[in-house]
């Protein structure tokens, strides 16, 4: 983002509130989904220098098994949901009630991929759901994506689709787990500097007609 | 082995003449790893180049360093030669331009790596400078390291050898 952008006070609670309330949801449909409580830390709304995004997920090599969904409506915005290689096993055990077997394979059978598309698909939407409740706006995901890869080309892939006009990009990340046996994960959301321009506006005029608080 | 190891991340650049330096593009995708040596004067840069062109040109480009293809280019040739190096005896590898992702999103095509590599070329030729080996394309994600001791290049992804250029 080349341009300075200013926000209001409102505007930033009406943000912190919108997000931290889609990431309790989100949190929600994923525990209901799997069946064990799966915990979210608070969401951080980070503006990041563009060197050190490809790293966020444990490091541009890392290998993680990724949910990719594009967001179109009144904003474009891309979402990545990335699991670590037996998290994502484990999560795949724990959907299909079945031993995740080797920890550290690379594939996924159709089953599995199916199985982990969905819950990108549920826990994305739950958070898409409560910025759209909180905004107004029209926001639509699309079908997601699943890719095995390196967590840095991945997500340096999708930040080369917002075509960074400036040497940093906004990020909304999360990192969440699961008490004892865990699951890790991350997940990102890429605005346009257009979308969030125009999330951030609608979620600061709406802020004061909003009583659900997460706090 | 060599033991020093300088990351070059989205949009940087970086030149050296330490035969003990690696340099090395941590997880490319759409992105360009661009590795450019002289094996006289045993110096080398690389570049990781993220997007093909800049959109709508009349912003300042002054701390862009290699993010658009064209530029990246000519900063790496020129730096190399400032260190010594000469264009006729430039060796250039690449690696990445792929295809992570693909779903219909309005219309949006996900071609940004194949235009990176197309990009790229033209800036090569437009250099003077000589492609010697490339490994690009595909849907994965790729490391490349490049040894400024010996001008060597790999390339290592997930779930498929190392390959060396």
């Amino acid at each position: 983002m080349s341009k300075a952008f200013v926000i209001t006070r409102a505007q930033y609670r009406g943000a912190r509130r919108a997000v931290a309330d889609g990431i309790r949801r989100a949190g929600q449909s994923l525990s209901t989904m799997v069946g064990r409580e799966i915990s979210m830390g608070s969401p951080a709304i980070k503006v990041v220098p563009l060197r050190n995004v490809p790293g966020l997920a444990g490091g541009p090599e890392a290998i993680v098994a990724a949910a990719y969904l594009g967001i179109s409506g009144d904003v474009a915005a891309h979402m990545v949901l990335c699991f670590d290689l037996p998290s994502a096993h484990k999560l795949v055990g724990f959907l299909l009630e079945k031993d995740p077997g080797d920890l550290n394979a690379l594939e996924f059978d159709f089953m599995s991929r199916s199985a982990l598309s969905e819950t990108s698909n549920v826990t994305c939407s739950s958070l898409l759901n409560a910025l759209s409740d909180h905004s107004g706006l029209v926001i639509r995901p699309s079908i997601p994506v699943l890719v095995v890869d390196m967590a840095g080309a991945i997500l340096s892939a999708v930040l080369a689709e917002l075509g960074p006009a400036g040497d940093e990009a906004m990020v909304i990340e999360t990192v969440f787990g699961q008490a004892g046996e865990a699951v890790n994960g991350h997940l990102f959301l890429l605005p346009s500097p257009e979308a969030l321009e125009t999330i951030i506006s609608h979620l600061g005029a709406n802020a004061s007609c909003l009583t659900e608080s997460s706090r | 082995m060599s033991d020093r190891i300088i990351a070059i991340g989205l949009g940087e650049l970086n030149v050296s003449g330490d035969p003990e330096t690696t340099l090395v593009a941590y997880g490319l995708g759409s992105c360009v790893g661009v590795a450019i040596y002289d094996p006289q004067v045993r110096t080398g840069g690389m570049a990781h180049v993220v997007l093909p062109e800049r959109v709508g040109g009349s912003q300042d480009d002054s701390g862009v360093g290699a993010r658009y293809a064209d530029m990246a280019i000519d900063r790496l040739a020129t730096e190399l030669e400032r260190a010594g190096g000469t264009r006729p005896r430039m060796v250039v590898k690449i690696a990445g331009g792929a295809q992570l992702l693909s779903l219909p999103l309005n219309g949006h095509r996900w071609d940004i790596g194949e235009r990176n590599i197309v990009a790229v070329k033209r800036a090569l030729s437009r250099n003077g400078l000589i492609l010697a080996a490339y490994e690009v394309g595909g849907s994965y994600g790729r490391t490349m390291r490049f040894q400024v001791r010996d001008g060597r290049v790999t390339v290592s992804t997930v779930g498929h050898s190392e390959m060396i250029l």
